[in-house]
């Protein structure tokens, strides 16, 4: 392999880890910022702990994500600086406002939104979290105008072999960027909301096998409330990526995206489009089934083997969004800016070698990280919303944790009667 | 916004991030410092927790800020420090697994497994971020010297601020501390300086882009501010322990 081959290969395999991420933050976001509003407004204790639990998964999974972002950022740099020199000014121009401004705000209020858990009235701390969608939105958009860009150029024009840009909004409003922005938000709903759905139908499939009884661990009504929410948002997802699907066909070139590699980007085209039908189609039934909790009354044989396959099902719209990401960026091969900049112009000075040294060091350790993190992800949804540590006292957490009685006390937290009257500071 | 004001914001966000995340780094890489229990770790990750999201986003913001305003800069650098880029994203990847990671487990293997992984991880995030400053002086020593003096001056700085949070010192270690880590960042930009306007973008191009960074300065300051004021605050009652 060249130096080239490499460095394309690297930027891939990052990009998809850091997407698997992203799909999720995006998906996941809208609700539970819905979630976290009804127990601001209603104060029910069942919108606490959905609101704790989804956040928590949200939170973990976040994490990795600005990791991988972090790692695929700087790839710009080390590997396709000719990009930067050329088209930097256009293709840097959005990414900036996404690092200075949109993700900026949103990592700054996500963290406000976690560790000010205790420190802000509720309809705030609610909002935080809507600011959060709403920043992290706008993230995505930004990243889109860039890649949007890189498929469809427009707006800009070169000087001297640099490319200026001449009109901000034909940028902005690139349909490349826009329907396709659409086409991702559909996808991260339909991602979100089979997560929704998977993570649920499993814990009411332990909750059933338990012979219906309620048992400590099992919180039915987290669990059918948030079937419900991923059944929306997995259909309102599968509408939304089908619509704006078809409308990218109306700035591609569809022999231009075929010509350097005609069968991935073919089968990836099918693919969606079945999967999205399907998802459709299963979204609109298991709605019909919503209709007066048609779905949990279902013969107990029947809807234990329906849930298997519901949470079985996880990974399917993250495997369909990575055939879809490389549809794109392969259907623009040989050119990283359509018609105007080859790849193969743009690729740094690195030798192979220690290209291949970055590839295996860095690809290693986030898909590492990645395998960890999802697996700490499915024993934080097998535990349920028993000790939950988003939003938790820190007392508890560092009760649970086995710390002793003077740390305790700092925290509030007294040991036996007596003790926790006493005052820390002036007892030492 | 001209290219030297471009300069000194790329300054501005480079030592927020030092101070900030500096911190958060010194912190991770005593975690494992003879004598301590886990009772401590714990809380010592609590002291900085609250700072590691609104702290990481500056060094993205500056790596922004050389994307958009000065990528000839930025490929010039990422060449010339390959290596040290590719350790600086790699540690910094860890390292934040490993805080949001590290106390999801109760088991003690696991625990233990992360905090090694971050003290190694803290300790060659400064040392490469340290480096890489030292490639900007355009020479070996420098690399070398820099990025050992960002892993001491780290860890000066993350006692400091856990000292501080756990309430039980004045203000003015904090101050003195974090103009400590500040200085290599200063004085890098000023012998980086001619080099780095070289690498700038297009009058019209820089123009625009600030006027879109002034107006979203008032959200950026204000969010940072309630960062900043949640820190400030002694670990109490109605803290969060996540990490
Ligand atoms: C009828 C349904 C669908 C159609 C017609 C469709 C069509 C397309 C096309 C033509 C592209 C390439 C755009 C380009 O090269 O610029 C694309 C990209 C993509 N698709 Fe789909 N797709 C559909 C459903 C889905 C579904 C269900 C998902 C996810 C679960 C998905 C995820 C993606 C992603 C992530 C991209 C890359 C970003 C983009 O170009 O928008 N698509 N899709």
């Amino acid at each position: 392999m060249t130096a080239e081959d490499l460095a394309r290969l690297q930027f891939a395999l990052l990009a998809a880890i850091h997407f698997l991420f992203v799909l999720l933050t995006l998906g996941l976001g809208p609700v539970v910022a819905i979630l976290g509003t009804r127990w601001a407004v209603t104060g029910k204790a069942v919108f606490e702990r959905a609101t704790r639990f989804w956040g928590q998964i949200y939170l973990v999974n976040y994490a990795l994500g600005i990791a991988a972002g972090i790692v695929l950022e700087l790839q710009f740099g080390l590997h396709f600086p000719g990009l930067l020199d050329v088209a930097g000014e256009v293709f840097g121009a959005p990414l900036a406002v996404e690092t200075m401004v949109a993700f900026f705000l949103e990592s700054t209020l996500l963290g406000l939104w976690v560790f000010g858990w205790h420190l802000f009235p509720r309809w705030l701390h609610a909002t935080l979290f809507w600011l959060v969608v709403l920043t992290g939105y706008a993230s995505a958009f930004t990243v889109m105008v860039a890649n949007g860009f890189l498929r469809n150029p427009v707006g800009f024009e070169l000087v001297d072999g640099v490319a200026r840009i001449t009109d901000p909004a034909a940028l902005i409003l690139n349909p490349a960027a826009l329907v396709s922005s659409f086409h991702v938000l559909g996808a991260c709903l339909i991602a979100g909301g089979f997560v929704l759905v998977g993570v649920s139908a499993s814990r009411l499939r332990r909750h059933a096998s338990a012979g219906g009884k309620v048992s400590a661990d099992v919180d039915e009504d987290v669990w059918r409330r948030s079937m419900r929410a991923g059944i929306w948002t997995g259909l309102i997802g599968a509408l939304i990526a089908t619509g704006f699907g078809y409308a990218q066909f109306s700035y591609l070139d569809t022999d231009a995206s075929m010509a350097t590699y005609p069968g991935l980007v073919g089968s990836g085209w099918a693919i969606m489009e079945m999967f999205a039908n399907l998802a459709a189609l299963a979204g609109w039934v298991l709605a019909l089934l919503l209709i007066r909790n048609a779905l949990f009354r279902l013969r107990p044989g029947l809807r234990h083997g329906l849930y298997r396959v519901m949470a079985v099902l996880v990974p399917a719209p993250f495997v369909v969004a990575i055939l879809g990401w490389l549809s794109r960026e392969l259907g623009r091969q040989p050119w990283v800016v359509t018609g105007v900049l080859r790849t193969s112009d743009v690729v740094s000075g690195q030798p192979a070698s220690a290209v291949l040294v970055s590839l295996v060091a860095l690809v290693g350790i986030m898909a590492t990280l990645a395998v960890l993190d999802w697996w700490v992800l499915t024993r934080l949804a097998a535990r349920g919303t028993e000790r939950l540590v988003l939003g938790a006292p820190p007392g508890e957490v560092l009760r649970d944790d086995g710390a002793g009685a003077d740390v305790l006390l700092r925290f509030g937290v007294g040991g036996p009667a007596g003790v926790s009257g006493a005052a820390p500071e002036v007892a030492r | 916004m001209s290219a030297p004001a471009w300069g000194v914001l790329l300054t501005a966000l480079l030592v927020g991030w030092v101070v900030l995340d500096g911190a958060v780094q010194g912190v991770g890489a005593s975690l494992l410092r003879p004598g301590r229990t886990a009772e401590e770790r714990r809380l010592l990750l609590a002291a900085v927790g609250p700072l590691l999201l609104p702290g990481e986003v500056w060094l993205i913001a500056a790596a922004g800020v050389l994307l958009g305003a000065f990528p000839h800069a930025e490929s010039e650098l990422a060449a010339a420090g390959y290596p040290a880029v590719v350790a600086l994203v790699a540690s910094w990847a860890v390292r934040d697994a490993g805080f949001w990671l590290r106390s999801r487990r109760t088991s003690v293997a696991w625990r233990r497994r992360w905090d090694r992984a971050i003290v190694v991880s803290s300790t060659l995030l400064s040392a490469s971020f340290g480096a890489l400053l030292g490639v900007a002086w355009g020479n070996a020593v420098a690399a070398v010297v820099l990025a050992v003096v960002a892993v001491v001056l780290a860890g000066v700085h993350g006692r400091a601020v856990a000292a501080r949070r756990l309430g039980m010192t004045a203000r003015l270690p904090l101050w003195l501390t974090s103009g400590a880590v500040a200085a290599p960042v200063v004085a890098t930009m000023a012998v980086a300086w001619p080099h780095l306007m070289d690498g700038a973008v297009s009058q019209e191009a820089l123009r625009g882009l600030g006027i879109m960074i002034l107006a979203a300065l008032p959200a950026l300051l204000l969010a940072q501010g309630a960062a900043w004021w949640m820190v400030a605050r002694r670990l109490g009652p109605k803290d969060v322990v996540f990490f």
